[in-house]
């Protein structure tokens, strides 16, 4: 049999270790294993090692994993009893201050016989947008990436 | 009418997604369940990783606090195992470059997986259950671990080869090559007809 069979077979048979070949090349490769002893031992010790690898088996310590388990839901609810304040509570400081900002920049404005629509425009650009930009970054943090 | 749009919703969930809503609000009794649904895998994986059992059982408890650290991080839209398999992942090798207290990129930190366990007690001859696992157990054990580590997410995790890059940060045919090397080792052990480790 010519070796570049051997060779196209082994290359078929690795790669359908990882994922699927087309039908055509996969009934290409059952005929030729099965006049090949050679490639069908290659095939076999694929299996063999595989399996091998399935025949690991790590022994458990429960308690250990019993603590594990345990710090970690401590400490999610630690995580969940804090977290609720924070963006509900800057949203409240932000719409409080904007409020009260409001109020202030109207009084000055008024002092300073300023176009309504020249300090409303400020207002919008210097306080407004810097203060929803702020907040959206605190109800998105850590949604930002994808941690890898 | 909310409550049933919702409901219904929730019903079309994929598992990912329960996951992803569940670390966003810090559903303890559901990360409970989490962490024990995971922990033989975890540990398996990072055993695999860093051929240290001790070490790796300490990496379990800190991947699971940066998991719950970077809940916002996971949507839920691709699965949770290559999340929470390159959080370990990275977590292992910023172990070993603080242990190096050098700077390193993460391709040269790879490296550093490679150091052998100080001991010279493989974790994985005392895990091998068959007669041909006790065969490939010093093969496994004197791997470079980013081949033992493609072998373990393809066969034993079942991840795709697109999972297993998103979780070591290389490419398709980097991954591709590693199984197809670390596969190359076992065969020939195993045709060998070696002794135990």
């Amino acid at each position: 049999m010519q070796p570049e069979l051997h060779e196209r077979a082994r290359v078929l048979l690795d790669r359908g270790m990882m994922e699927s070949i087309p039908a055509e090349k996969q009934r290409w490769l059952d005929h030729h294993l099965s006049e090949c002893a050679e490639c069908s031992r290659h095939a076999e010790l694929n299996r063999r090692a595989i399996q091998a690898l399935d025949s690991f088996a790590f022994d458990l310590d429960p308690a250990a994993a019993l603590r594990v388990q345990e710090a970690v839901t401590r400490r999610a609810e630690r995580m969940r009893s804090s977290e609720p304040l924070a963006v509900p509570l800057a949203l409240a400081l932000t719409i409080a201050g904007s409020f009260v900002m409001w109020q202030a920049v109207t009084w000055l404005a008024g002092q300073w016989n300023l176009p309504n629509r020249a300090w409303q425009f400020g207002f919008v650009v210097f306080w407004i947008l810097p203060s929803v930009l702020i907040d959206m970054l605190l109800l998105f943090r850590g949604r930002l990436r994808y941690d890898s | 009418m909310v409550a049933v749009v919702m409901a219904f919703s929730r019903l079309a969930e994929t598992e990912s997604q329960c996951i992803a809503r569940a670390l966003r609000r810090k559903d303890s009794e559901f990360i409970g369940r989490l962490v024990s649904q995971f922990h033989y895998r975890l540990l398996r994986y990072l055993v695999y990783l860093t051929s240290r059992r001790e070490q790796a059982e300490d990496l379990v408890q800190e991947t699971w606090m940066r998991v719950l650290e970077r809940a916002g991080q996971y949507n839920g839209r691709s699965r949770f195992e290559p999340w929470l398999f390159s959080i370990a992942r990275n977590l292992a090798i910023d172990h070993l470059r603080r242990g190096q207290k050098i700077g390193l990129n993460t391709h040269d930190a790879e490296a550093l997986l490679e150091v052998p366990a100080p001991d010279g007690h493989s974790p994985f001859a005392a895990a091998a259950k068959s007669e041909d696992a006790v065969r490939v157990a010093g093969a496994l054990a004197a791997l470079e671990p980013i081949y033992r580590e493609a072998l373990l997410l393809r066969f034993q995790e079942e991840l795709s080869l697109d999972e297993i890059a998103q979780v070591v940060g290389a490419p398709v045919s980097t991954i591709s090559s590693r199984i197809h090397r670390g596969l190359a080792i076992m065969r020939s052990r195993l045709e060998g007809g070696g002794g135990a480790a």
